[in-house]
């Protein structure tokens, strides 16, 4: 029997880890696709000031502030907007939790939506000069800093960044434009150097 | 590049906002025919401020108020929906 619940990346296709572009000297940035994270979409009202109390208890900690991303024990929660909150999270930090916040916030909208984003780790000395070259968010690392997020443009996608450290930039893109802002983004990369890493 | 005052995400690039419209119209509380062929239809030709809606689409996606210079382009202020915009019906900038 074949497995039909088994998940496939949208980047499967082109997903060709090694080195392109510029090849001499170290690489100036590495991407990595990140596989297999839970991703979960919750949104309540604003004048609800009970669901952010219950999401908290359920998830762990507080939500965090505009712009920014709260972390504790494998789930990683990032701001989208008022009262929208996203939860990057996998393995056993994952088990349970859609439900546990659903059965808890009963007020709030809770969706699994794991399926619906390609996740790409860009690190690297350029990572953020190849985000720049399509994105008008300020990248400078004195602006966009670690535990920072935002949602832009990134070459006419829509993408959510997630700033993990100076050097590492998370990208979040529609899985239907996965393999388009691939494409993309590997040409920005090639002037760099890069190299595609194992997928994680 | 424009820049423009997200009230929630600070100043971002004019390419991830949409205009929504006239921030200036109300909608009408009954089914008056006539008040809802002026809502829908008519408009203020102005050529200096205007209070309008836009979206911050490919942000946060919140509605919000922008007090625009339609001539210049200039844009004195943001506010959050239900919040105030600078009367500009002077056609100064007083703040
Ligand atoms: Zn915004």
């Amino acid at each position: 029997m074949v497995d039909l619940t088994q998940s496939r990346s949208a980047l499967e296709r082109v997903y060709t880890p090694g080195r392109f572009g510029v090849s001499s000297g170290q690489p100036g940035v590495m991407i990595s696709e990140r596989r297999h994270l839970t991703l979960i979409h919750i949104e309540h009202r604003d004048d609800d000031a009970e669901s952010p109390l219950m999401i908290a208890t359920a998830v762990g900690f507080p939500l965090p502030r505009a712009g920014q991303i709260a972390e504790k024990d494998g789930r990683r929660v990032l701001w989208l907007g008022p009262s929208r909150s996203l939860i990057i999270t996998s393995g056993s930090s994952a088990d349970g939790l859609s439900d546990a916040i659903a059965s808890s916030a009963t007020n709030a909208a809770v969706n699994d939506i794991s399926s619906s984003r390609i996740v790409l780790r860009l690190s690297g000395p350029n990572a953020r000069d190849v985000l720049a070259s399509g994105c008008p968010l300020d990248l400078h690392e004195s602006v966009f800093k670690a535990g920072m997020t935002a949602t832009t443009n990134v070459d006419h996608y829509t993408a959510l960044l997630d700033c993990i450290d100076t050097n590492t930039i998370d990208v979040y893109v529609a899985r239907g434009y996965g393999v388009s802002f691939w494409q993309w983004l590997i040409e920005a990369a090639e002037e760099f150097g890069g190299k595609v890493l194992a997928s994680s | 590049m424009l820049l423009i005052e997200c009230p929630w995400c600070g100043k971002r690039a004019q390419t991830e906002f949409t205009y929504e419209g006239d921030a200036t119209v109300k909608r009408p509380e009954d089914g008056d025919q006539a008040a809802f062929h002026a809502y829908v239809h008519l408009r203020e030709n102005v050529t200096q401020w205007h209070d309008e809606m836009w979206q911050h689409t490919a942000g946060c996606r919140r509605f919000f108020k922008a007090c625009r210079n339609v001539t210049t382009h200039e844009i004195i202020a943001t506010a959050k929906p239900k919040g105030d915009l600078p009367d500009m019906s002077s056609g100064k900038i007083t703040s």
